[in-house]
């Protein structure tokens, strides 16, 4: 039998139709061509350590005229699904599909490395969403990306923590997309604090990060201020605020702690003979006012010994503290704050008052204002001081979530414990944003059906204009789910409901000029979220990253053209298959930041 | 043998649907491929009488009518579903145009292939879609030339038809003569038989399936059997017809054979691999299925003797004699369920159970004794290192046990650590030791520290070092854990050996600081981690199963997985609300990190 070119040609499409229709339908996504660029460090103790960007040659290729900006976020691999996970769905002719089981098989594969993912976030480009690098960092795994700092300015390094590993590392993004390591932290340079959680960059390009954990080694520990503190140890207490150089070299290690001990409702596991709240996680700063501050989480070992017995009320700190940062290498805490409990507050279950677990804080911007604000993730509330730098800072309940929830329509009482993490000022200190990753429904028993995760945007103008004297305050049952009624009180102007559990935001400050350059706005026009906590500990979130569109009145709705490459649907997605660097399945997103080359600011 | 490969391949599973889902993918897998089978050779087989019509047609539609319900499934590919349907509908209806019909019964053909293999990947991917293949090629081989006509001399002209039938077929442009069509399909046939018995080989010897006793008292080794014998006795057909004229008879009986071979293969998806045979004295990992679920099992020393026997999960019961079983319970400082049987030696049967199901699983503890520590009060932590061997793949006897000795690496490490201790200037230490030879050699080195010893219960000491195996370790850190939520004790903290990195002791208390020659949060380590929980659910990753996976691995792992000693600390980091929190994950600490706080230590010289 003699074959004709066209003979050949049609057998060929016959037989591979039927290969075609199935990765149709299985959603295949490997990507194919990768150029890989290595950058290293060596770490304090004599090891290399190092990032390998996967940088997408087919999709950076493309000559498109318009500078870029890219959003980057830190992602860990997530260890359950790290390897090439089958998708394949049910076919006729397979036996073997079981995906309970493919779950467990999956299990086998060898950790995979932690990443900064840089995704094109230029809206309008073709390529608008797509993940065209992944520099993953070794040879450490299981880091636990956490946070980076809250905002990027041009000149900035990334500082990034991982919670687990207790390591810093420092990426310099001059060059986007590709990205170079500076330098890594390791936990036997901090030995003051651990678990690292936030960062604060400054004007010199050094930063400030808290360690939310005690001192590594229980004990004495000596502070280069000479402070004494007795320590209970890695993941405990007192935690501390360390500034890092550059290179991430701890330049150097204050304690959080105030001398002689705190309150004794500060409940610490093991017991140390001086009780301290201090637990910093949240951290911003006011460089013109010299005062930086940060908000007290809890001990983040929390540890449960009885499964049975609740757990201790006093391990969630209820506490802000305000510091002097006027000698950038001895930052002093010059006020601890125990914020009010609330209306919702009840004596006989205090572990859920509006106080309990400040995750997150924010200062205003502009000089005129001096103000603060802090939210609880366990208490479901906003807390507002009008100058951080007074002695002792005033600070008052200004906004329940339960206002955003019923907004929303979801009856949410009791309110609380409904996961509220990033807070973060408008530039031009008109509105607060806050996201709330929302609460598993059965959290307070069978009658409670949850609560919604959304990106909400308050309006504080008439808050921040009452100066030193507001007068807005929550403290009646009718206010927490209807708005403060007095007429400063924070207003809803927009609200964005998120599925999946959105945790983490960050502000677009960068717009593109006339002159095809991006340049620095206070006039924010995007939000990007992200759909993760920390899944060890139980929120695990779907891990998406959306972005979010911020209207002149701060009406929020979410950018359908920000879309996965993968599943063309809205947000991008870390549950996938493939990634640049290789077949390492889910990701986990935590933060993420708006940035631009420096080439392509002005 | 249609999706053998599937759960033949590593990692993949039987399919858990029903009987009824076993029977329908049976049905159409083995329609589909002789649909498929006559398709491809349509250009070669002549134009279709009615005999391979009837044959196409019905087979297309019992694929037809086995399929479409199925696209309701919640799990089932409906691009997949709607194209096989299609094309196995096209092939029949091309019957008059033979190069369209081959063009589509290729392509139903791959699909087919491709569905059956889907999952794997490798060479068993490879080796599945070769077989499949070769399968569809001599099932449509052997189905086109048992509906083609006989020769005239067979039907001998009647009164209806005064001329020979085969030669009013071929006036009619009908069926080539059968005997024709086997001259000219036999090197096809043959070819495909070969490969299907080539890779069916190959096949069974990926899934570890072998020739012994397994092949006749299993499920899978009766069908496996079954399988075999009729693809011989179809090719013995193939072979003898090719050398002389045999009855149509035959052909049907081939067709039938062979479509029964392709549906055992398919069958054998279904059923569980035999496990293999159990090395001889060597500690044995095995899986049992109860309760619907699938519960690992690990005897170890697995000599004759006392054994221990560890489970994951409680209320499991085991022994030799199913009379009388022994609940296994749990052990101070490790997971899972463990208990002691006495094994005979050479060849017996472990009866495990749980409700009212009862498995067994085969065992051979050969003749050797195995050391009496390794199913002491330290025999968790011996079995640890067995399973942490096993999963590397070494199939090597017990012959000690880690607490036997101080091992030097572990005394450097606990020489670094008092070192550490003694530079901290503490006032007095109080030690955690027991009766084995490690921790008696180890607490001879706290001694020579000089370092005022004073009693555990006291409370006093500046820091408590813990020398012990791991059940004490865990009991008596479980009450210290308690003291030091209401008073302050052990200042400096509480200082563990080298041994004890293992999560039920290490979560006695709050946080720990251990000697470790390997950083948990690189890959080695995590690896191991990662496959302990993956093998045995529920079960921790410990010092001792690290040090026994490293003996499996390459030299230059070894070396990087194994260096010098420094300091660690293992706390829990929970930072999460009590209510959100479902504590699970494997590795080293779930819910928690295991982090370097210290360099290398000094282990050389100096003090002690």
């Amino acid at each position: 039998m003699r074959f004709s070119k066209k003979r050949l040609l049609i057998g060929l499409v016959a037989a591979l139709t039927p290969i075609g229709l199935i990765n149709y339908s299985t959603g295949q996504d490997a990507y194919a061509d990768i150029q890989q660029l290595v950058s290293s460090v060596t770490g304090a103790d004599g090891k290399n350590y190092s990032i390998t960007n996967n940088l997408r040659a087919d999709v950076l290729g493309r000559s498109e005229g318009t500078r870029k900006e890219w959003l980057l976020v830190w992602a860990g691999d997530e260890n359950i699904a790290d390897t090439v996970v089958p998708t394949v769905k049910g076919l006729p002719g397979n036996l073997s599909v079981d995906p309970a089981k493919l779950t467990q098989d999956v299990v086998n594969a060898a950790p995979g490395p932690d990443f900064l993912a840089v995704i094109d976030a230029t809206k309008g480009s073709p390529t608008y969403g797509q993940v065209v690098n992944t520099a993953t960092v070794g040879p450490l795994v299981e880091n636990e990306p956490h946070h980076m700092q809250y905002i990027w300015h041009k000149g900035d390094k990334i500082f990034a923590g991982g919670l687990f590993t207790a390591a810093t590392y420092v990426f310099d993004v001059a060059k986007l997309p590709e990205l170079s390591l500076s330098g890594i932290s390791l936990p036997t340079q901090t030995l003051s604090g651990s678990v690292p959680d936030a960062y604060w960059v400054l004007k010199d390009g050094t930063a400030y990060g808290t360690y939310m954990g005690g001192p590594v080694v229980p004990g004495p520990y000596v502070y280069e201020n000479g402070q004494v503190s007795i320590g209970n140890g890695f993941g405990g207490s007192p935690g501390s605020l360390i500034r890092f150089d550059e290179k991430g070299v701890p330049l150097s290690q204050s304690p959080a702690t105030t001398p002689g001990g705190e309150d004794p409702s500060c409940v610490n596991l093991p017991t140390i003979v001086e009780p301290t709240c201090a637990n910093p996680h949240g951290i911003q700063a006011r460089e013109d006012l010299n005062r930086l501050i940060t908000s007290d989480y809890l001990e983040p070992r929390n540890i449960i010994l009885d499964p049975v017995k609740i757990t201790d009320p006093g391990l969630r700190r209820p506490t802000v503290r305000i510091w002097d940062i006027s000698d950038r290498d001895n930052p002093k805490v010059a006020s601890v704050s125990y914020l009010p409990t609330g209306p919702r507050a009840n004596p006989e279950d205090p572990i859920r008052n509006e106080n309990k677990g400040l995750m997150e804080t924010t200062v205003t911007n502009r000089p005129e204002h001096r103000g603060a604000f802090v939210q609880s993730m366990v208490g479901g509330a906003i807390f507002y001081t009008p100058d951080i730098t007074a002695a002792k800072p005033e600070w008052r309940e200004v906004f329940d979530d339960t206002t955003a929830a019923t907004q929303l329509g979801y009856g949410q009482f009791p309110a609380g414990a409904d996961g509220g993490g990033w807070l973060q000022t408008s530039l031009d200190d008109r509105f607060l944003y806050k996201a709330v990753i929302g609460r598993p429904a059965g959290s307070y028993g069978a009658t409670d059906k949850g609560s919604p995760g959304y990106i909400v945007s308050l309006d504080i103008q008439e808050l921040l204009a009452s100066g030193n004297s507001p007068q807005c305050s929550i403290d009646s049952i009718d206010e927490i789910a209807n708005g403060g009624q007095e007429a400063d009180c924070p207003a809803i102007a927009g609200i964005q409901q998120i599925d999946g559990g959105p945790h983490w935001g960050t502000l677009d400050n960068f717009e593109l000029g006339a002159d095809g350059y991006y340049h620095e706005t206070d006039q924010a026009r995007r939000i990007a979220s992200s759909n993760y906590f920390v899944g060890r500990s139980g929120i695990n979130g779907d891990h998406r990253v959306c972005i979010i569109d911020v209207g002149s009145e701060g009406e929020l709705t979410l950018d359908e053209t920000f879309r996965d490459e993968n599943s063309k649907q809205p947000c991008v997605a870390f549950n996938r298959k493939s990634w640049p660097h290789g077949d390492f399945g889910n990701a986990k997103p935590h933060s993420q930041l708006f940035v631009v080359a420096d080439e392509d600011v002005r | 043998m249609i999706a053998t490969l599937a759960q033949h391949g590593h990692g993949a599973a039987p399919v858990t649907g029903g009987t009824g889902e076993v029977v329908v993918r049976v049905l159409l897998l083995t329609a589909s491929a002789l649909v498929a089978g006559i398709g491809v050779l349509a250009p070669v087989s002549g134009p279709a009488g009615a005999a391979r019509r009837v044959v196409t047609w019905t087979a297309a539609g019992v694929v037809v009518l086995v399929a479409v319900p199925a696209i309701n499934q919640a799990d089932m590919s409906v691009p997949v579903l709607a194209g096989h349907i299609v094309l196995v509908l096209l092939v029949p209806a091309l019957l008059a145009k033979p190069p369209a019909m081959s063009l589509t019964g290729t392509a139903l053909g791959v699909l087919v292939a491709v569905e059956a293999t889907a999952t794997h990947e490798g060479a068993a991917l490879w080796l599945g879609l070769a077989h499949m293949a070769a399968a569809v090629a001599w099932l449509g081989a052997v189905a086109v030339v048992a509906t083609a006509p006989g020769p005239a001399a067979d039907r001998p002209a009647t009164e209806d038809e005064p001329e020979p039938a085969i030669q009013r077929a071929a006036d009619a442009g009908s069926d080539v003569e059968r005997g024709t069509l086997v001259k000219r399909l036999a090197p096809l046939a043959v070819l495909a038989g070969v490969v299907v018995a080539g890779t069916g080989v190959l096949q069974a010897n990926l899934a570890g399936a072998g020739f012994d006793v397994r092949l006749v008292d299993t499920a899978f080794g009766l069908v496996l059997l079954a399988k075999s014998l009729l693809l011989l006795g179809v090719g013995a057909i193939a072979v003898v017809a090719v050398r002389k004229r045999v009855p149509r008879g035959a052909f049907r009986f081939a067709t039938a054979g062979l479509a029964a071979a392709l549906g055992a293969g398919a069958v054998l998806a279904a059923v569980p691999v035999p496990v293999p045979l159990p090395a001889t004295g060597v500690p044995l990992l095995r899986d049992v299925a109860l309760g619907g679920a699938v519960t690992p099992i690990l005897i170890s020393p697995h000599r004759p003797g006392r054994n221990l026997v560890h489970v994951d999960g409680e209320g499991v019961l085991v022994g030799t004699d199913p009379a009388r079983l022994t609940e296994v319970t749990s052990r101070p400082g490790t997971t899972g369920g463990w208990t002691t049987v006495d094994l005979p030696p050479g060849t017996s049967t472990l009866f495990v159970r749980k409700g009212e199901e009862t498995q067994e699983v085969r065992l051979d503890t050969g003749t050797e004794k195995a050391p009496a520590s390794a199913t002491g009060v330290d025999g968790p932590e011996c079995a640890s290192f067995a399973l942490g061997a096993l999963l590397a793949g070494q199939e090597k006897p017990l012959t000690a046990c880690p607490a036997d000795a101080l091992d030097g690496r572990d005394e450097e490490s606990v020489r670094g650590l008092l070192s550490f201790l003694t530079g901290r200037g503490l006032g007095s230490v109080a030690v955690l030791s027991d009766s084995s030879p490690r921790a008696k050699q180890a607490e001879k080195l706290v001694q020579a520290t000089g370092v005022p010893v004073v009693g555990v219960e006291t409370g006093r000491a500046d820091a408590l070092v813990v020398l012990s195996g791991w059940a004490p370790a865990a009991s008596e850190l479980a009450k210290i854990g308690a003291r030091q939520q209401k008073e302050a004790i052990f200042p400096h903290g509480v200082y563990l050996a080298p041994w004890l990195l293992n999560p039920p002791v290490i979560t006695s208390v709050a946080s720990v600081i251990l000697p470790l020659r390997f950083n948990p949060h690189e890959q080695l380590p995590a690896t191991y981690a990662q496959q302990v929980g993956a093998r045995f659910a529920g079960e921790a990753a410990t010092a001792a199963g690290y040090r026994g996976w490293l003996t499996g691995q390459t030299d230059s792992a070894k070396k990087a997985g194994d260096t010098v000693p420094a300091l660690y600390t293992a706390s829990l980091v929970s930072i999460l609300p009590k209510e959100f929190q479902h504590h699970d994950g494997a590795g080293w600490l779930p819910n928690g990190t295991v982090v370097a706080v210290s360099g290398p230590l000094v282990t050389q010289g100096g003090n002690p």
